[in-house]
């Protein structure tokens, strides 16, 4: 992942852009989930072996995630995976650029629907 | 009886009999004569004038291919089959042989040991059974192979009746064993079969650690991943003498390595206890070592140009170091089932005063700790404290960082599985000298310790050029900023070998 994806110049500039970024060790993550961190708990919460990336809010609320085993199939030769992390020639930039794309519409689309209700608390 | 007819009797029984038997007989009669001859019956004895029966010498054959591949079939249904020291060897998976618990069960792992040692192109694969007697104390045998040939064959000799004689594949596998061609997985053995599926640990549950997988192809070239290194950072020091220090000076270092614990996989019984054995057994090759400061030219640069300046590590002297942990050090990661890498030794200078230098390093390096073994530290880092006065090195230090939960990784290969695991190492270094020394010094120009450290991490990676944020940061600053948040989470390091 490191020297493919999150290396790619294209996915650095956006998630630059767009995200702030974070990582974590699950250990840690349990860790500080115990020490009362709310986006450690949801970060904890939510792991799937043996990398996720997660998508959430401003606010610390899940959105989405891809894992390496289940969504970039299309894994390099040298990694060992189950069969099911296989199989796909999709490239793991195009993955991830499309869920970064569905990611950010709903959130544009959800701060729309609150900024609507905001301004007409009646209409819904 | 007379000699005549004690020889005609001998070879009448020998058409009928075995040689054992023909022996027994032999000797039984000889010594009823003798008994006789004593006591005045008979005046000689006609058995003392004959030859002793002889049984014909036993010679071990060698299996071919087929007969022992057909062997191994057959002992693959065996119930005791899981005791066999295949776990030691490459291409068998005992864990998930159906007969693995019954043996275990009734009888501990612990009465049987087994092990492959090796001395050039030979080895020695051996079996030994320990059982318990009432008295405490333990009945001992032990077999072994007797230098046999790995070109030619595996074999190993059971003494026990429990265990077997195994044949093995015919196939060349002087690889494995030969320490020049580095116990490669990419040579000898694992090119010339195509590996199977292997199971693949799941330490979460969440996905089936039963699911095969595919390992990398044996006859796929490992893609070396490449490094972050940029054009300006030039190569170390490769001359004899390097003018900072004084070559007839010496260093002792001190060798420190803690057992590793063990991983999720481990914790969660998802592979055998068995196989984590030989890297509890790690420890240090030599726990003090006298290095004539010469062997550390290389770790400098060819000129000390200012702070902040980059180099690489020369690749000899770095192995040098590295063999006082373990007699098979590598800096190409070629463990299994991952993208290891990128490979390389990086130094930074990362201050200066009159008198001293602070030089910190950075080193990728992985241990053979037997074939088709690997155990791979998250990263060695280094600090040497070089006294451009007397020529000494006031201090060295060269580690595995302990400040993650985990820190390095173990992995297992065998054709059918692999058995890999995140473990935590508490200490494993080389050192001498005073570390408070450093702090005592007034440096004229310096870098922090943590950017010294970031600049080498950017040596080796790309995705350190995305702003990452500590996990703690990470939402305060995305409802500052108002953007969402992506989080990595993982089972190992991001930024390091360990994962």
């Amino acid at each position: 992942m490191r020297s493919g994806l999150l290396s790619n110049p294209l996915v650095i500039e956006r998630v630059n852009h767009e995200f702030v970024c974070t990582w974590v060790v699950i250990d840690e993550a349990r860790q500080l989930a115990r020490s009362e961190i709310p986006l450690a708990r949801t970060l904890a919460k939510n792991w799937e072996y043996p990398l996720d990336l997660m998508f959430l809010t401003s606010e610390g609320r899940f959105l989405s995630k891809l894992n390496s085993f289940r969504d970039l199939r299309n894994a390099h030769p040298d990694v060992g995976h189950p069969p099911e992390g296989r199989g796909s020639s999709r490239p793991h930039y195009e993955v991830f650029m499309e869920r970064v794309d569905v990611v950010l519409n709903e959130r544009r689309s959800a701060s729309e629907i609150e900024k609507s209700d905001a301004a007409h608390p009646t209409a819904r | 009886m007379t000699i005549r007819r004690e020889r005609c009797c001998l070879t009448e029984m020998a058409g009928t009999l075995s040689p054992s038997s023909l022996q027994h007989v032999f000797r039984v009669m000889n010594r009823d004569f003798n008994d006789a001859v004593k006591r005045g019956l008979i005046g000689f004895n006609p058995f003392s004038k004959s030859d002793k029966p002889r049984a014909p010498k036993r010679t071990h054959k060698v299996w071919i291919a087929e007969k022992a591949q057909t062997f191994l079939k057959y002992v693959e249904r065996h119930r005791w089959f899981a005791l066999s020291p295949w776990q030691y060897l490459p291409g068998y998976d005992v864990p998930n042989h159906p007969g693995f618990q019954r043996p275990h069960n009734r009888m501990p792992a612990r009465w049987f040991q087994t092990g492959v040692s090796q001395k050039n192109d030979h080895v020695m694969v051996w079996v030994e059974k320990r059982c318990p007697r009432p008295s405490g104390r333990d009945m001992f045998f032990f077999g072994n192979s007797q230098n046999l040939r790995m070109t030619s064959m595996f074999r190993v000799l059971c003494v026990t009746s429990l265990l077997f004689i195994f044949g093995c594949t015919g196939q060349d596998t002087s690889a494995l064993v030969d320490p020049s061609r580095g116990m490669s997985s990419d040579s000898g053995f694992a090119e010339s079969r195509r590996l199977r599926p292997h199971h693949f640990a799941d330490p979460s549950g969440g996905m089936s650690p039963d699911s095969g997988g595919d390992v990398a192809h044996a006859s796929h070239q490992r893609t070396p991943v490449p490094l972050n290194r940029g054009a300006e950072v030039a190569a170390g020091f490769s001359d004899e003498r390097h003018p900072l220090l004084n070559e007839r000076a010496t260093l002792t270092l001190t060798a420190d390595w803690t057992p590793c614990r063990s991983g999720h996989t481990l914790q969660e019984g998802i592979h055998d206890p068995e196989l984590f054995q030989r890297f509890r057994r790690l420890d240090v090759a030599d726990e003090q070592r006298t290095y004539r400061v010469s062997n550390f030219f290389r770790l400098l640069p060819e000129k000390v140009e200012g702070v902040g300046h980059l180099w690489a590590l020369d690749e000899a002297a770095t192995l040098n170091l590295l063999h006082q942990f373990h007699a098979h050090p590598s800096l190409q990661l070629r463990a299994v089932a991952r993208r290891g890498g990128p490979n390389g030794a990086f130094g930074i200078l990362r201050a200066v005063s009159a008198e001293h230098l602070d030089i910190v390093f950075r080193i990728h390096a992985e241990f053979n700790v037997t074939p088709y073994s690997w155990f791979t530290p998250a990263y060695f880092s280094g600090r040497m404290l070089v006294n451009r006065e007397t020529g000494m090195i006031d201090w060295f230090y060269l580690g595995l960082p302990a400040d993650r939960p985990l820190n390095a990784t173990l992995t297992v290969h065998t054709p059918q599985f692999v058995f890999f695991d995140i473990v935590r190492v508490d200490r494993m270094q080389l050192a001498a000298g005073d570390a408070r020394l450093c702090r005592k010094i007034g440096w004229t120009d310096e870098l922090p310790l943590e950017d010294a450290q970031d600049t080498l991490r950017s040596m080796f990676y790309k995705f350190v050029d995305i702003d990452w944020v500590p996990v703690k940061e990470a939402l305060e600053t995305a409802r500052s900023k108002h953007k969402p948040i992506l989080a990595v989470v993982l089972w190992g390091s991001l930024n390091d070998q360990s994962c």
